[in-house]
């Protein structure tokens, strides 16, 4: 009993040395982080200075400082509003139209009785998850081209017009959400489903023996158990309200310019105005915007969802 | 009571039968219909309507294999970054995960802090683009390969793997007079292989599909790797041709002769993730189980 108190006594030094061997097994990993994710978070003083790309790494901090004049350029500007709302009511729209749907497929998937059929239906539904959006963007080319897609295809058939389902502006938001949707609802049933079936069944069967149907089961018994899940989920996702998905709107949009007015987002301006026009602190700024508002959305979510008395994510 | 109960029950089944069969379908409809696409040769495909293919031909693959160089150097760079980077990622994921699993670890707190803050906050594409450039990386495959080698996500996954083992094993191995390096590599590490497979897959998948640290970091077109060199024959081109072919009004009767070859470049880089993916899936959700445990 004595050694334990011993060894608490010993400096923090003694035992980080006890523990080299360890620290030294972290290093490469906490180097990659260090070099790709807190460097570049450092180099977010690019936003306040006049960023001099000559003088490489030293430029984030040897550049001429200009204060906030970035941010106020970018709000300022045309592009502002626009990239704003498009950014927002996709996501919005994103959320409202897909959020809910991994829960629904996985109360489906929970009352399936048949194991294979259940198995052979989830492996298919978490396909899309593995593969790119370049490949995405392609099937849905694939489906919906005018020249060889088969809903035009079978529109022909039937005597009607082909219709450019990918190009036009009025499908844009049917198109982006469905396959964003296609692509992740599948995998995102996966937690859900793991948190439905830790439910006990002690509940079920009283339920049953009170008279309740499966509908009023799964609304009675398995939603409100998995709450604190959907609400985790639903954080994460107001959290990501700004982070629009770059792959999805770059691949879907590609050179097509009658869609940028609607489809036009934070991310593809950064990609814009820094990678392509060069103008490498204006668009640090607005990634740097995009992150802080981010933050804050995430932040108030959580805080308003504690007040309401359910767990939050921090 | 009890038929008309039982009866509703059958019902209500079929109904739940038949929309999950409806959203398997829609979910393999466009694999299925870009596969027959594929084996569709030139003529038949040019007469359209046709989905099922009458005499199934391979002659697309065949011309898309003699496309040149092009191809197979973008095979060369992907197999060498999905390869190079499992391997650096699982590495370098391992033993940071191993070091935050401990609990007896000083700064173990702090360095899991630092870890999940980056999850929520970065310095975004600009700054880490001007660090890639600073550090030489641009125009390597390392640039592709280095800031994917660390998620922080798997390294979470990772370490709740960790501390699924029991603790006993750590602690008789420390009794016995095992270093730190003997107890990871010898006892840990290989109790976990199931852990390994789940991540070296996560990581496998994510190199393999990865275009966008390349459309940003690679300059040269001859380096691109798969997903970017697909990218240039199956979006921008598909929608470039369907706009002037929309304009110009002559897309009723006349397709791109390139559609077809489209579809076998998508099957070819899919193909392999699809082929080895009925395999290996229970790897994936096996780890989206544990991070939700974690949770």
């Amino acid at each position: 009993m004595q050694k334990p108190v011993t060894v608490r006594k010993k400096s923090f030094w003694i035992r980080v040395r006890r523990y080299w061997q360890i620290y030294l097994m972290m290093l490469p990993g906490l180097v990659l982080v260090l070099l790709f994710a807190y460097l570049p978070m450092a180099g977010l003083t690019m936003c306040f200075n006049d960023f001099n790309p000559i003088l490489g790494i030293r430029g984030f901090w040897e550049s001429e400082w200009v204060g906030f004049k970035w941010f106020e350029k970018f709000i300022d500007s045309f592009y502002f509003g626009r990239i704003m709302r498009n950014t927002l009511l996709i996501n919005l729209a994103k959320l409202v139209c897909g959020f809910w749907v991994p829960i629904v497929f996985a109360l489906l998937l929970n009352e399936e009785r048949n194991v294979f059929f259940k198995k052979t239906v989830q492996t298919v539904s978490y396909m899309p998850y593995f593969i790119s959006w370049v490949v995405t963007i392609a099937l849905m080319d694939a489906i919906f081209s005018p020249t060889m897609g088969l809903v035009n295809n079978l529109r022909v058939a039937k005597g009607l017009s082909s219709i450019y389902f990918m190009g036009e502006q009025q499908y844009f938001y049917p198109m982006i959400i469905g396959s964003s949707i296609w692509k992740g609802f599948g995998w995102s049933s996966i937690i859900y489903l793991a948190a439905i079936s830790g439910i006990n069944t002690d509940m079920y069967e009283a339920a049953v023996i009170d008279g309740c149907g499966r509908l009023k089961q799964a609304w009675y018994i398995t939603l409100p158990t998995i709450r604190p899940l959907i609400v985790m989920m639903l954080l994460l996702n107001i959290g990501g309200l700004l982070n629009s998905d770059f792959q999805q709107m770059f691949c879907y949009i590609g050179t097509n310019s009658s869609l940028y007015s609607i489809g036009d987002v934070i991310d593809t301006y950064v990609y814009r105005v820094g990678l392509t026009e060069f103008q490498l602190s204006f668009g640090a700024a607005v990634g740097l915007f995009r992150g802080v508002i981010a933050l804050v959305l995430l932040a108030g979510s959580n805080w308003l969802v504690k007040r309401a008395g359910e767990d939050g994510l921090f | 009571m009890v038929i008309q109960k039982s009866g509703k029950r059958v019902f209500f089944n079929w109904v739940i039968r038949i929309i999950l069969l409806a959203a398997g379908l829609v979910t393999l409809l466009p694999f299925l219909y870009v596969v027959a696409l594929s084996l569709l040769s030139e003529q038949e495909f040019t007469s359209r309507g046709l989905v099922i293919p009458s005499r199934p031909t391979l002659d697309n693959y065949v011309m898309f294999l003699k496309w040149g160089t092009k191809i197979k150097d973008a095979y060369g760079a992907t197999f060498f970054i999905t390869i190079a980077g499992t391997a650096i990622a699982l590495f370098a994921t391992a033993l940071l995960a191993y070091g935050i699993a401990r609990q007896d670890l000083p700064g173990r707190k702090l360095i899991n802090n630092l870890l999940v803050f980056t999850m929520f906050f970065g310095g975004g594409m600009i700054p880490t683009y001007m660090v890639i450039k600073s550090l030489g990386l641009l125009n390597t495959y390392w640039a592709i390969i280095l800031p994917g080698a660390l998620s922080v996500w798997n390294t979470m996954l990772m370490r709740t793997f960790f501390k699924q083992l029991p603790v006993e094993l750590e602690e008789s191995a420390v009794l016995d007079g095992a270093s730190d390096f003997c107890i990871a590599f010898k006892i840990m590490f290989p109790l976990s292989k199931a852990a390994f497979a789940t991540i070296g897959l996560f990581y496998a998948v994510g190199y393999w599909n990865e275009w966008y640290s390349a459309l940003l970091y690679l300059n040269d077109a001859k380096m691109y790797p798969l997903q970017m060199a697909l990218r240039d024959i199956i979006t921008t081109n598909a929608a470039a041709l369907d706009a002037t072919k929309m304009a110009s009004g002559i897309m009723q009767n006349r397709m791109p002769p390139s559609a077809v070859v489209k579809m076998t470049a998508i099957i070819f880089s899919v193909g392999p993730i699809l082929l080895v993916y009925p395999f290996v899936q229970k790897y994936f959700v096996q780890g989206v189980m544990v991070g939700s445990l974690k949770g």
